[in-house]
């Protein structure tokens, strides 16, 4: 039994020494090893291959001397070293050429050479086909074709591979052309691993409802000479942007369709061969005055790419999303690698092939004058 | 977090614990079959035998030393972190070994994390622990057996110890019920809860958020002897053991841990003309259950697992006397098992097993060589039938009268596993039997070495090489909090491992002063597993390349310095960023390897010192010290930081004076 204050005060101070016992520090958990070399490259038709290359954050070198050479390998030939820019950037005047090899080889002292493959996809024959309206007057005719406001592509020919979409908006603040945040298909075969968990509503384009809200208001009498019947039919017999994606799931900015080996049936679901796209798009007005210039113009951006670009792009897209969304105390144990093809490297080297098509084109064909088939 | 505070309450509420001590008198407690010399340690190839004595001198932080304690000074032996149990044998895994009390395996064999062992000492009579060459009565395990063998009740007359240090109290009783008959009873509690409570208000701030800190901790063993007649006894012994703990944190979370485990067996041993013959009946259950919950960025967070796994056993050992060269031995065992691993919110993914096993063993011995070989087929049902031939061989050459060679060699399976791969800091002991698929782990291993002994020196040098296939991997570890782990089968992978060292050990055994030095230089990795690390070779997590001990003691005096180079953990990936489509940076993690992190080296020194004296009928036994007098900060494990979100390395036991009591009569 501790009776006196001293053996009491002897006890507590023992006890409070111990209570620090346990201790614990931050610890950076820096992995052991020398580092990697990172590469970005994706060639393309442009007259300039940009890359961009640095270092994981325990390696040290000096990147500046590296030595970074392209090659066709369909050609055999070794087209050009890339210079430094200025940072992590680099350059080469040259414009890769559809359905060939290249190969990539990067030197830097201190570190095995770091070398990559990867094939030009072919060109994409996507054919826009049509923007028309007509009146909707002519909806009480039975057998008269369906219509829409926006835009249809015929599919003249897709590459065996992978394709992406996406829509690009004028931004006039930053005096260029970003991406769309959202996109949908009447395509069934659009991969699906980036919904946004909404559907395309034609809420999302409200000129072409506008455009008749404002003529609903015309307050010319029944009856009268001047009256446009045509104006005053229900909301559901009006004009309708895209009605084929209207339900459709929205996808965030991007839609991937998968390669033919992935998916047979990926240019169906869409009568007679075509498909629609629509999105958070900012097009021209339906207004026949003040259309913007072309340049400001939206516009919808077909690319095909390599297999590794493929593969790259939507690995590092989930990765976006999982990080911004990062609420799972498991996924801190996730230890997977973004996808790479650089051997002895970390990073990508890919390929694409892009084709501009018009995502609502102001004052295109009209009424049912059509030049497509049906 | 949780661990932190775990830690930081119990070691507050250590009080004393003896860490090394040195015997200041000789007392023969054994039986004089087995101490053949005036050493405490007895050596037979790829073998280690021990004395009760011996076990609890080893260095130990909350009290007296354990079998577990013990073998972690000897060669071929990597501790796991600092403080606790874990040991990993010439570059197995932890689950390949094999703990045995009286031949029946202990599952859960660790109290308090780690920090001392669930057998309690006094029942303790001798414990042996092999690391190759491998007898015939046991199979199912890949790396070493620790057989602990339990004391005989006293025939003669009562005896009783009670004890109590800084973790337990306890008492033990052995002595006769009647002339054919005696017990033995032992039974520990810990008395954290009470402590915790009673100090919580002095300590509050120091404690951090812990509240509603609970802790139950406690174990019971009991033992009858019956001597039916000349020649035939009867044996009935139990153990059941309790570990939980709980607390809750101000911010609402909640951990909950803890494991149980009940042991019994019946024993029936004849001795006859031609051999002794041990027909056992034994039942083994082990549960464990693991519960956390948290707030992570606003959500919140629950896992949950629970475990479990019930064994019935009957074995028939026969062994034959020894007809001058040679003596057998033979044997049958068989095994039925109900698996229960992981089960989560009432999913259960149950697996039964049986298990059947024979074994033939023969010594062949002249003066200067002795060779033993053992082989032991085994047929294991469970959703499918595997069969697997266990094949040991040890052999001993005196080619000098102070020097001899020895060499063993070893073909193991071993059916139920241990899912490894797990979150870093979260510890679970999940079993789970081989299936289809996932076939037993395979072991194949070879030793050879020199043994000198020269008057009251011992020296033993050699190397091992070790190959392991078949070595489980769990994946995604993530799984292991969802309903994922009802199909584990789906998330493991397959590999191969290897081992290779060389093993050093010293002895020095004077009328004062007893020396004991180890070392091992060693290298382990695993590979080839498919979906992990790319099938390149990676560090097998205790891969400590140099490993040693020194001990001496002398005149009630001791000292024990330990030096482990760090083990391998899942570190941080290389960091780096690439462009996303619009321009924008995007950090990522470049993950090089698995285990690509070293932890900091572990270096210890311990003193102690222990004083006996007799007053009347009571002997009183007194040990004093301080476990890591250096003050080094050795990592007992690394964690993830919910509100700071960052990792932290936790050390558990710095500078620790320990001090334990106690008294027989």
């Amino acid at each position: 039994m501790i009776d006196s204050f001293r053996d009491k005060t002897f006890l507590y101070l023992v006890l409070y020494l111990q209570a620090f016992i346990a201790c614990e520090k931050v610890v950076d958990l820096r992995p052991e090893g020398g580092g990697h070399i990172v590469v970005e490259c994706i060639l393309s038709e442009d007259t300039v291959q940009t890359l961009r290359l640095s270092l994981t954050d325990i390696a040290s070198a000096s990147l500046d001397d590296a030595v970074v050479s392209l090659t066709d390998e369909t050609e055999g030939v070794l087209v050009g070293h890339f210079a430094h820019l200025r940072g992590n950037d680099w350059q080469l005047e040259y414009a890769a050429i559809p359905q060939h090899g290249y190969s990539l080889e990067v030197e830097i002292n201190g570190f095995e050479t770091v070398t990559a493959h990867t094939e030009m996809p072919e060109k994409l024959g996507i054919k826009h086909t049509i923007l028309w309206r007509t009146w909707p007057q002519n909806l009480q005719f039975d057998g008269f074709p369906d219509w829409e406001l926006g835009s249809r592509y015929e599919i003249a020919s897709l590459p065996k591979g992978p394709v992406w979409i996406c829509g690009m908006n004028y931004d006039s603040a930053a005096g260029r052309h970003v991406f769309a945040s959202t996109i949908a298909t009447s395509l069934a075969s659009a991969d699906l691993f980036n919904l946004t968990g909404d559907v395309y509503w034609n809420a999302f384009n409200p000129q072409a409802d506008k455009f008749f809200e404002d003529k609903y208001e015309d307050p010319t009498p029944p009856g009268s000479l001047n009256y446009h019947w045509w104006y005053h039919f229900p909301k559901e017999y009006r004009t309708t942007m895209y009605k084929y994606v209207v339900g459709c799931p929205l996808h965030d900015t991007f839609l991937r369709i998968p390669s033919l080996e992935e998916n047979d049936d990926r240019t169906a679901a869409d009568p007679k061969g075509c498909f629609s796209v629509a999105g958070s798009f900012r097009g021209s007005t339906f207004s026949f005055s003040d259309p913007p210039p072309s340049s400001q113009e939206g516009y919808l951006l077909f690319v095909s790419v390599s297999e590794e670009y493929d593969r790259y792009l939507k690995n590092l897209l989930m990765e976006q999303a999982r990080q911004s969304s990062m609420k799972d105390f498991a996924s801190l144990f996730s230890r997977d690698n973004m996808y790479g093809n650089i051997e002895n490297g970390i990073g990508l080297f890919g390929a694409k092939t892009e084709q501009e098509l018009p995502w609502i084109k102001h004052n295109a064909h009209g009424s049912w004058n059509i030049d497509f088939e049906w | 977090m949780v661990i932190r505070y775990l830690a930081a309450g119990l070691s507050l509420l250590l009080l004393t614990s003896s860490a090394l001590h040195a015997q200041t008198e000789r007392r023969d407690t054994l039986p004089a079959s087995v101490i053949t010399g005036t050493r405490r340690l007895q050596f037979d190839t790829g073998e280690i035998l021990s004395t009760q004595e011996s076990i609890r001198a080893a260095a130990s932080p909350l009290g007296e030393g354990d079998p577990i304690r013990w073998i972690q000074y000897l060669p071929g032996v990597s501790a796991g972190a600092d403080g606790t149990s874990a040991s990993f044998v010439r570059g197995g895994n932890m689950g390949g070994n094999l703990i045995t009390l009286d031949g029946v395996p202990v599952y859960g064999y660790s109290h308090v994390l780690g920090l001392t062992m669930v057998i309690p000492n006094d029942a303790v009579g001798s414990v042996s622990f092999a690391k190759g060459g491998f007898g015939g009565n046991q199979g199912n395990f890949s790396a070493s057996h620790i057989a602990v063998s339990s004391k005989q009740p006293a025939e003669d007359k009562l005896q009783t110890d009670l004890l109590v240090n800084n973790f337990l109290a306890g008492g033990y009783v052995t002595g006769p019920l009647s002339e054919k008959v005696s017990y033995t009873l032992s039974g520990r509690i810990s008395p954290l809860g009470p402590e915790y409570a009673a100090l919580k208000g002095l300590m509050h701030g120091q404690l951090g958020s812990l509240d509603h800190f609970m802790a139950g901790v406690g174990d019971f063993y009991g033992k009858f002897h019956w001597k039916i007649r000349d020649g035939k006894t009867l044996t009935a012994s139990a153990l059941a053991s309790l570990d939980r703990y709980g607390f809750n944190m101000a911010d609402g979370s909640r951990e909950q841990m803890g494991w149980d485990n009940i042991v019994g067996s019946v024993r029936y041993l004849t001795t006859g003309r031609k051999g002794v013959s041990n027909l056992t009946l034994s039942y083994n259950s082990y549960g464990g259950t693991q519960k956390l919950s948290n707030e992570f960025k606003g959500e919140e967070n629950h896992f949950s697992l629970r475990s479990k796994l019930d064994e019935v056993t009957l074995s028939e050992d026969f062994e034959r006397y020894s007809d001058g060269a040679a003596k057998w031995k033979m044997g049958a065992r068989l095994s039925y098992a109900d698996f229960r691993p992981g089960e989560v919110a009432g999913g259960v993914n149950r697996k039964r097993v049986l298990m059947a096993s024979a074994y033939l063993q023969t010594l062949r011995s002249s003066e200067k060589v002795r060779l033993e070989v053992t082989l032991r087929p085994t047929v294991f049902r469970s959703d499918t039938t595997m069969f697997s031939l266990d094949i040991n061989l040890k052999g001993k050459w005196q080619f000098l009268p102070f020097l001899a060679f020895e060499a063993t060699a070893d073909a193991m399976s071993q059916y139920y596993h241990t899912l490894e791969g797990l979150p870093v800091g979260w510890s679970m002991d999940l079993l789970v039997p081989s299936v289809s698929g996932i076939p037993a782990e395979q072991m194949a291993q070879g030793y050879a070495g020199l043994e000198s002994a020269f008057g009251n020196h011992l020296l033993s040098v050699g190397v091992y090489a070790k190959w392991l296939d078949h070595v489980i991997y769990y994946k995604d570890a993530r799984n292991l909090f969802n309903s994922g782990i009802s199909s584990w089968q789906s998330d493991v992978d397959l590999g191969k491992g290897d081992s290779g060292g060389v093993e050093l050990m010293y002895l020095y055994h004077g009328r004062d002063l007893q020396v004991q030095a180890s070392a091992t230089i060693s290298k382990s990795t695993r590979k080839d597993f498919r979906d992990v690390n790319g099938g390149k070779p990676f560090h097998a997590p205790f891969d400590r390349r140099l490993v040693g001990s020194l001990t001496a003691q002398w005149k009630g005096f001791s000292a024990t310095f330990t030096w482990q180079d760090g083990n391998w953990v899942n570190g941080r990936g290389e960091r780096y960023t690439v462009l996303d489509p619009s321009g924008n940076e995007v950090a990522l993690e470049y993950y090089s390897s698995v285990n690509n992190y070293q932890m900091p080296a572990l270096v210890r020194l311990d003193v102690g010192y222990q004083r006996r004296w007799q007053r009347g009928r009571l002997l009183h036994e007194l040990n004093v010290g301080v476990f890591n007098v250096l003050n080094h900060i050795n990592p007992f494990t690394i964690y993830y930081d919910t509100k700071e979100e960052t990792w932290k390395e936790l050390a558990l036991v710095p500078i620790l004076p320990n001090a334990s009591y106690r008294i027989s009569f």
